[in-house]
Parts: structure tokens; C-alpha cells; sequence
């Protein structure tokens, strides 16, 4: 029997968010689309997804005129990440 | 975007993400370096101009070290500020980076106050010994390997305190600031507009 794979996970760009936010300490918003690809609309649906399940943490400020969205992995994100790992590792060893 | 990729993809993705943010240089990724490379490297080269050249014998030049010193804290701490308001990428490796060297900006005002007077010019060599560890550690964080080679070269620089005259040593300074903090620092500044962060 297989574990299923986390679906909050198992999505291109969420997966790919969180993979970045695992190698650094924090990244802001265009950072992450930078490297995604993502439209700013799309990136910002996925991060509210991530934000609401506590796999990210995102800090939201103004700096003089600019808004700005800095977001970092959380302890429940690396424990979700490992995992998602864990049983992508057994799929591929089936 | 949603669930619409198979495990070989999710693999690529990770690994693909985990290398670039990795490998990711910030942009001004070499500005510390190269603040205080040209700091230090213009006060000893003044330094060994006055005291090999000139009439006097150096003093005042405590003053003068003091000034440097307290003229780079003010613009790390004004950069600081700046990159915390707009942070980009924080990565691990400038974290870990900022640590260290800010762990030996407080061993070098240390030793400036421990080694002033009569045993002033032992601060020379303190500070390089100090310098060249904090060099070596962040030359493996960084993963530039020709890093290695400046560490290398402060290593001898170290040894040559013990046989050249006071007067030579802030040219031995002089020397280490160019290897281990402005060619790095120009070089971390080049690899970071490569990679588009400018």
C-alpha cells in the first residue's frame, strides 16, 4: 500500500515554492516568481494556500510606497516536505 | 498548475528549485567585502607611506585605524538597514556569512583595544590571524574553490610577520586585503550580474 501524496504539495508551483523556500531563510515575492515562471496572480493564490495550511510563514509590509510579501518555510512545511519526499522516494522505488 | 504532475516531474522540480536558490547570489553579494577590503587596504598603504617615507613615525595612526574602523561599522549598519528593507533572497549562506564577520568586527575592536600603545604593532598580525580563519570558513560556506588560495596566501602573509621589520606590516595587510576581501568581493559582485541579480 502506497501513502498518498500531499495534494497541497503535489502541485508544479507550490512544490516548486516550497523547494526554494527549503534551501534559503526567507524570500520575497518577486524572488519566487522570478525563479518560478509564475504570474504574480497565480503565485499569490498558491502562497495563501501554503499560508493557510502553515507550511510558509508570509510577512506583509510596506516599504515607503511599495508593498512588500517576504515569506519563509515553517517547521510544519519542512516536517510536510520531508514527507512528501519520503513517499515520493517509496513510488519511485515500487 | 494543480495536481497535474508525476512523480519523476516532482523530483526534477526539487531538484531543480533546490539548485538554483543554492546557487543563488544576491545582487551587491561582494559590497561588505569590498567596503572593507578598500578600507583597510587604503589606511595601511597610508599607513606604511608615513612611516616609510614620511618623517613621522606613525603617530596618530591609532586615530586613524579608530576613524576607519568606525567609519565602516557606520556604512555596514547603513547597508544592513537597506537590505533588510528590501531583502530579495535571504540565503543560509549569507546568514552564516554575516555571523562570522561580525564576529571578527568584534574581535578586531577588541584586539585594537587589548594590543594599543607599545604592543600596537602586534595588532598587525592578531587581526590577520583572526582574519585568515574567518576567510577560511566563509571560502567553504561560498564553495570558491581559488578562495583557497587567498586563505593560502594569508597563511604566508602570517608567517612573514615573523621575519620582516614592523615597518613592512601593513604592507603584509595591504596584501591580505587585496586577496581575501577585494578580489573576492569583486568576484562574488560578477558572478551575482551573471546570474541576473543586478
Amino acid at each position: 500500500m502506497f501513502k498518498e501524496l500531499d495534494p497541497l504539495l503535489h502541485s508544479q508551483l507550490r512544490l516548486a515554492v516550497m523547494s526554494l523556500l527549503l534551501s534559503v531563510e526567507e524570500a520575497d515575492f518577486v524572488f519566487l516568481r522570478e525563479k518560478t515562471g509564475a504570474t504574480a496572480g497565480n503565485l499569490s493564490v498558491q502562497l495563501d494556500k501554503l499560508n493557510e495550511a502553515g507550511y510558509i510563514k508570509v510577512r506583509k509590509y510596506i516599504d515607503g510606497k511599495r508593498p512588500r510579501t517576504v515569506c519563509k518555510i515553517t517547521k510544519a512545511g519542512v516536517d510536510a516536505f520531508d514527507a512528501y519526499v519520503k513517499v515520493l522516494q517509496s513510488y519511485i522505488k515500487k | 498548475m494543480e495536481n497535474n504532475i508525476n512523480e519523476q516531474e516532482s523530483l526534477r522540480i526539487i531538484s531543480e528549485m533546490i539548485s538554483t536558490a543554492r546557487g543563488n547570489m544576491k545582487k551587491g553579494a561582494g559590497k561588505h567585502f569590498l567596503l572593507w577590503g578598500y578600507l583597510i587596504f587604503l589606511a595601511s598603504i597610508a599607513h606604511f607611506v608615513l612611516i616609510n617615507f614620511t618623517a613621522s613615525r606613525g603617530e596618530g595612526i591609532g586615530l586613524i585605524w579608530l576613524g576607519v574602523t568606525a567609519f565602516g561599522i557606520l556604512i555596514s549598519v547603513i547597508m544592513g538597514i537597506r537590505d533588510y528593507r528590501d531583502p530579495g533572497v535571504v540565503t543560509y549562506i549569507g546568514s552564516i556569512s554575516l555571523r562570522i564577520w561580525a564576529g571578527f568586527m568584534v574581535c578586531l575592536v577588541a584586539i585594537m583595544i587589548l594590543l594599543r600603545g607599545e604592543a600596537g604593532w602586534y595588532t598587525y598580525p592578531a587581526i590577520t590571524f583572526i582574519y585568515t580563519y574567518a576567510l577560511y570558513i566563509s571560502t567553504a560556506l561560498y564553495k570558491i574553490r581559488w578562495m583557497y588560495i587567498s586563505v593560502a596566501v594569508c597563511v604566508v602573509c602570517l608567517l612573514l610577520y615573523n621575519t620582516v621589520s614592523f615597518s613592512y606590516y601593513p604592507l603584509l595587510m595591504a596584501l591580505v586585503m587585496l586577496v581575501g576581501n577585494i578580489l573576492p568581493g569583486h568576484y562574488l559582485n560578477y558572478k551575482a550580474k551573471v546570474q541576473g541579480n543586478v
